[in-house]
């Protein structure tokens, strides 16, 4: 079975696979800003149109090591937190988002990954516990540092919300006890300086939001990112 | 690009660009492609559906359908030791849905402020004839819940579609982590 020849098609299929991949993204990457050979690496995310200081919150939240603390979402020095609104019970954009976002962080080098911390905060504190959240995050991150952020406080959140330019309404129950939930479902990124420094647009490939990442930890990049609008 | 069901050494080259070649256009949703064997069964592609966290109680299940005669997806379900019942759902963009009184609860909507998507039951996904429409992401959906148990990446799960005219199809839908 295992013939030569077998193996030559296995590997045509695979240069096949391979760059059809490629092409497949960039049709549908819709990035209209995809930089040519020899230009300076350029963003898919958006920065923000305003300036976005999330810095001085603090939120209840628990961490990757299993602690409840009040948290900030300001990485540690040259980090970057990454952080999405959303709620557990959300079967389709929240999953498909940090889905998408653990295959960008794996994509990152290692030395890079934990750099990245991922911030989920629930919108829904009602249905997501602690737990409950703690099993979400320690699935799609296993081996990233997150944090989830849960208040019962309303106005908490709502403030918290507001810094991001983000929002979430919840629908009336039903016969069941079910409810609506909408929310934003951009994913931001907050940088060392306590800012938003990039959002992402739900449906961004990971594959995408893996070379932001990467320009955005990397200081030169950086750098040459801002003063190039 | 992660094929897990297709064997390589089991088929021959042809059909592997063939297919390679089709998926690409599929994954953009713009099918212009026109080719079924049989018209009136609808032809269901990439059947899948996320792996869960241990206790999650909801997931979802997507696909790319053509019906060379046209139909309508109206309903779907799967066994009771998979998930308490499927529904046909669809996520829009909140604006779009028309936000209820509620979002006073959310503060006031400005230019700065994304008012997000949500999700609601669809009575049924129209399939024009042969044009490829995919339940993905963001869109369409078949939406679990109350599961019975943790969807692990390699898992099968049996989907029973309905259709207008067709009638009733099953297929396995394939977890996977992305």
């Amino acid at each position: 079975m295992d013939t030569s020849a077998a193996g030559s098609i296995r590997l045509a299929v695979a240069t096949l696979a391979a760059g059809l991949a490629l092409l497949t993204v960039a049709a549908c990457g819709g990035n209209e800003k995809n930089s040519g050979a020899g230009e300076p690496a350029r963003l898919i995310g958006a920065e923000p149109p305003v300036v976005k200081t999330v810095g001085k919150l603090r939120m209840p939240a628990l961490a990757s090591d299993g602690k409840v603390r009040t948290a900030s979402f300001v990485p540690p020095r040259d980090g970057l937190t990454v952080v999405f609104f959303g709620y557990t019970f959300c079967p389709d954009v929240c999953p498909t988002s940090l889905a998408e976002m653990r295959l960008a962080i794996n994509a990152l080098p290692a030395t890079d990954r934990s750099r990245v911390t991922v911030a989920f905060v629930t919108v829904d504190p009602k249905r997501d516990t602690f737990p409950k959240l703690r099993e979400y995050l320690g699935h799609f991150f296993e081996h990233n540092p997150w944090l989830t952020v849960r208040t019962a406080d309303r106005r908490k959140l709502i403030q918290a919300e507001r810094a991001f330019g983000a929002s979430h309404t919840l629908g009336k129950p039903n016969a069941r006890g079910d409810y609506d939930v909408s929310h934003t479902t951009r994913t931001y990124a907050v940088g060392d300086d306590g800012n938003v420094t990039l959002e992402w647009l739900f449906g961004t490939p990971g594959v995408d939001i893996a070379g932001d990442l990467k320009i955005l930890l990397d200081p030169s990049e950086t750098r040459s990112i801002r003063t190039n609008p | 690009m992660k094929f897990s069901i297709i064997k390589p050494a089991r088929i021959s080259l042809l059909a592997a660009i063939t297919l390679l070649v089709v998926l690409p256009v599929v994954g953009c949703g713009d099918d212009k492609k026109a080719e079924s064997s049989k018209p009136a069964v609808p032809e269901l592609t990439d059947v899948w559906t996320r792996s869960t966290a241990p206790k999650a109680s909801t997931g979802a299940i997507y696909l790319t359908v053509k019906s060379a005669t046209g139909d309508k997806l109206i309903e779907a379900s799967v066994e009771k030791d998979v998930a308490g019942r499927a529904e046909l759902h669809e996520t829009v963009s909140a604006k779009d849905a028309g936000s209820s009184a509620d979002s006073m609860d959310s503060g006031e909507m400005d230019m700065k402020t994304d008012s997000g998507m949500m999700m609601h039951p669809a009575s049924g996904v129209e399939l024009p004839a042969n044009k490829s429409v995919m339940l993905k992401p963001g869109g369409f959906h078949i939406m679990l819940f109350d599961l019975k148990k943790q969807i692990k990446a390699g898992d099968e799960i049996v989907v029973t579609l309905k259709f207008e005219k067709a009638g009733k199809l099953n297929v396995a839908a394939v977890a996977r982590d992305s």
